[in-house]
């Protein structure tokens, strides 16, 4: 029979520091898995924004949830960074054990943050509720913090919006953060992190003492799924963040100059000891409005690595490192043949190579402008791998870039589906590949 | 500035496939999203045509089985019943850098992929060679595979996917039956690479000795769509890795992906197991502002038999299958301990709130310990016979509208179980 278990105080039989089963997992950086991990992912999002803060919007929005698997309560710390990397804010959600949070990036850019706090802000758990088997600790870190106000000021709202599409935004001085690519209605862009911390920091990831057994904890305990959704279009997809893991002690993330996760910040020391992503994907793809099932065709979403901490920058000019570059990016057709450019007969010689995806963060019709393709069906090798100028990153192999890559097939108005691209290697130094199909 | 580069014969100048996929050691805990030597659709859904060669406007399942190394490869595919009876095999031939995609709908139709190798197809009239792909003879033939299959074998395919007496197994039944209005088939695929155009299948005692080999080259996609309802999803296939060195999956008694089916004491699949312990999260409220018609989890399960077909109206041994432990969050982390066995068949879509998943909290998330309650008959694996491989997805759905899907976390593996259970009050 069934039968829901009131809060009982029953802080003794907790797990100690991690749940029932998330702690006999292994930590391996050369495999990226969709197990609990210290960092999580949202490789791209999208929200329409209304015109007015606070106003509603039937277009497209993102959702994200944050979810603790151990019985340990945890601090986490969610960055917001525009599609040029550029962090734009952050904030905290505390996360009692096995403790669930979901958050609509809409009500985030209306300026409203999750409620959440510890038992020291929140004694009588009226914020944050304790289940029976969950542990409520308190950060004291937080006092003052938590909870937030029911809405941030209307200028952190603003500057919210205005760095995540591309205008100026008063708090960055009349700087932009990201790039402004227009349409009718304004929408927001960028990618997300969420780091398990020991306090509540304000500071962004790339700001001394966040890593470095800083903030920064290695609890691999976080784990979390997403959705972009527009109800106006009908139309959703999802996935489970992209769960990075961390570890102090295994040398693919430890050792100074290995590849990890934010070793941009770290100037090559690895001190934030997160395994880092994989650098070659595949992916199938559909480019044919005649296609019986996917006739509107097949996106990229890309994230990539800056390898360089950015700033806000003047608008209307383009920051190094972008446009990103690639060593190669392959379409073949079902009959296996590559597709590849054609160089004029007389100099000066174009780059060969398709370099479509410039930004930190995006979505890329395969076939439109930024990428084009002649072939109806296929799929694409991307090595993503770079180099970037001014950027020693990773030491152990300066052209290595990780990246992550999703493929969106769609019938518009109809449906939309999503997959991950496989991973054809990894970005430590045991496993990157800087393979060339052929040429 | 760009055109299509024309097969020739540039074979010799193949790339090798990436480094990664060599590795002795392939990490057997994790499963990840690289290329495998099986690919594992854990669910499939296809609402069959009433006649064969019909159209179908609703649920179809479409996948692909993609070949990420310049070298060839050949694929076998089998299809099973949503009861682990394995029910139709085919080969799949694929060139350097091949891609093959597959509906559901076509093969209860009786379309079969035309693929032929370089035996079969020396001027590359049926499988073209790109030009940076090999393309070679394997022992045997595609020949004998025909490219639509005869009305009897299509009508036991339909027969087996829908839980109704197939006519090819004396009347025998290989899946569970839902009497629905439209007939859906039920099932899963595997898809693994093998050396030789085999006839045999994932439950014959010599099918790991004699036709399957360990290259971890195969990739592939899946989406559930349907058009009337205007829904579709999609995922990356389950991909899992074998080694012939590794050895969590060469030493006796370790747990593999075929392992358990297969009797043997030692693994001979040298195939990776899936995790056994997952989180998920769900809703459960009509009201929900964007997923009121709720939940659904995709669970594949290990039946740790090799079954075959059975009498009409009973059940397998094995079946209804159980499990250590089910526990239902909610919000505010109050646990509901699931005394139920929501999960019963080796594969299934199952409504969290629905009559065989009932639950109290209106969102919240699953705890899923998919470990037996007690080791198994066969006493397979035989390091730990009550560990049991599973593979889950939750599904979120507001009807007509979309349907958004997403793996669930991995908490556990099935190759080195924690049994530990939630200490719940």
């Amino acid at each position: 029979m069934r039968n829901i278990l009131v809060a009982m105080g029953v802080v003794g039989v907790l797990l100690g520091s991690q749940g029932a089963s998330e702690a006999q997992l292994s930590v391996t950086p050369t495999r990226l898995a969709n197990e609990p991990a210290a960092t999580l992912l949202l490789p791209y999002f999208e929200v329409e924004l209304p015109a007015a803060i606070g106003g509603k919007s039937a277009g497209i929005t993102t959702l994200f949830t944050v979810n603790n698997a151990s019985a340990t309560a945890v601090l986490a710390h969610v960055t917001l960074w525009t599609d040029l990397a550029v962090p734009v804010t952050n904030f905290n959600i505390y996360l009692t054990g096995y403790d669930t949070q979901t958050v609509d990036l809409l009500d985030v850019l209306n300026g409203h943050l999750p409620q959440t706090a510890s038992v020291g802000q929140d004694p009588g758990d009226a914020v944050s509720n304790q289940g029976p088997i969950s542990q409520d600790i308190n950060f004291a870190s937080c006092n003052g913090r938590f909870p937030y106000p029911d809405s941030v000021p209307v200028e952190s709202t603003q500057h919210m919006r205005a760095a995540l599409t591309g205008k100026p935004s008063a708090l960055f001085g009349g700087l932009c953060a990201g790039r402004a690519l227009g349409g009718k209605k304004p929408i927001a862009r960028g990618y997300i992190t969420i780091d398990t911390v020991n306090n509540c920091t304000v500071r962004f990831p790339g700001e001394p003492g966040y890593f470095a057994f800083g903030d920064a904890t290695n609890q691999n305990v976080l784990w979390g799924d997403y959705a972009m959704i527009s109800k106006k279009g009908k139309v959703a997809r999802g996935d489970a963040l992209i769960h990075i893991q961390a570890s102090a002690t295994d040398p693919l993330t430890s050792d100074p100059g290995e590849y990890t996760f934010y070793q941009r910040y770290v100037a090559n020391t690895s001190t934030d000891y997160r395994q880092p992503l994989a650098t070659n994907y595949a992916g199938r793809f559909i480019n044919d409005p005649k296609n019986p099932v996917f006739p509107s065709g097949t996106s990229v979403i890309v994230w990539r690595d800056t390898k360089i901490s950015q700033n806000p920058f003047v608008c209307g000019t383009t920051p190094n490192p972008f446009p990103l570059n690639n060593e190669q990016v392959i379409v073949f057709d079902e009959q296996e043949n590559p597709e590849i450019p054609v160089p004029p007969p007389i100099p000066p010689f174009p780059s060969q190579e398709l370099a479509p995806f410039p930004a930190a963060a995006q979505i890329v019709k395969v076939g439109g402008p930024a990428f084009p393709v002649s072939t109806k069906a296929g799929w694409i090798f991307f090595n993503l791998n770079t180099t970037v100028a001014g950027s020693p990153s990773p030491a152990v192999d300066p052209a290595a870039a990780q990246a992550a890559v999703t493929m969106v097939l769609e019938s518009k108005g109809k449906y939309s589906a999503a997959y991950r691209a496989v991973n054809l290697d990894n970005a430590t130094s045991a496993g990157i590949s800087h393979q060339r199909i052929g040429f | 500035m760009r055109k299509v580069v024309a097969g020739v014969a540039l074979a010799m100048i193949i790339a090798v496939a990436a480094p990664p996929r060599a590795q002795a050691q392939i990490d057997v805990e994790h499963i990840t999203n690289e290329p495998g030597a099986t690919l594992l659709l854990p669910y499939f859904e296809a609402q069959v045509p009433k006649t064969i060669g019909g159209k179908a406007t609703g649920i179809d399942t479409l996948f692909s089985i993609n070949n990420a190394s310049a070298s060839s490869a050949l694929v076998h595919v089998t299809i099973w019943s949503d009861l682990s009876v394995p029910v139709f095999g085919f080969n799949i031939y694929l060139t350097g850098y091949d891609v093959q995609p597959i509906s559901m709908v076509d093969l209860l139709n009786g379309k079969l992929p035309v693929t032929a190798d370089d035996g079969d197809d020396p001027t590359d009239t049926i499988s073209p060679q790109g030009n940076f792909s090999q393309d070679i003879n394997f022992p045997g033939s595609m020949a004998a595979q025909p490219a639509q299959l005869d009305v009897a074998t299509v009508n036991h395919i339909r027969a087996a996917l829908t839980g109704k007496p197939s006519p090819l197994l004396s009347g025998q039944c290989l899946g569970r039956d839902y009497g629905e209005k439209k007939v859906i088939a039920r099932g899963y695929v595997t898809a693994d690479s093998v050396f030789d155009h085999t006839a045999l299948g994932p439950n014959d005692p010599t099918y790991f000795t004699a036709a399957t080999d360990n290259r971890n080259i195969l990739w592939g996609d899946s989406f559930f769509i349907n058009k009337s309802k205007k829904i579709g999803r999609g995922d990356a296939l389950v991909a899992l890795r074998a080694s012939d060195t590794d050895p969590q999956v060469n030493d006796v008694g370790e747990y593999s992906f075929y392992d358990t089916i297969n009797g043997s004491v030692a693994p001979v699949d040298h195939r990776q197991p899936l995790g056994s312990v997952y989180a998920g999260r769900f809703v459960n409220d009509s009201q929900h502002p964007f997923y009121p018609t709720g939940t659904s989890a995709i669970v594949w399960r290990d039946s740790k038999v090799a079954q075959v077909p059975f009498t009409c109206g009973s059940t397998p041994t094995w079946f209804p299958l159980s499990q250590r432990q089910i526990v239902a969050f909610d919000e505010q982390e109050n646990p509901e301990l699931l005394s139920i066995a929501p999960f019963s068949g080796a594969t299934q879509s199952v409504k969290i709130g629905g009559p065989t998943f009932p639950v109290s909290a209106d969102s919240g998330w699953l705890y899923l310990d998919l470990n037996a309650s007690a080791p198994s008959v066969s006493g397979s694996p035989v390091e730990d016979p009550s560990a049991q491989q599973a593979f889950v997805s939750m599904v979120f759905d507001s009807k007509a509208k979309y349907s958004v899907g997403a793996r669930a976390i991995v908490l556990d593996d099935a190759a080195d179980v924690n049994h530990s259970v939630l200490p719940l009050p």
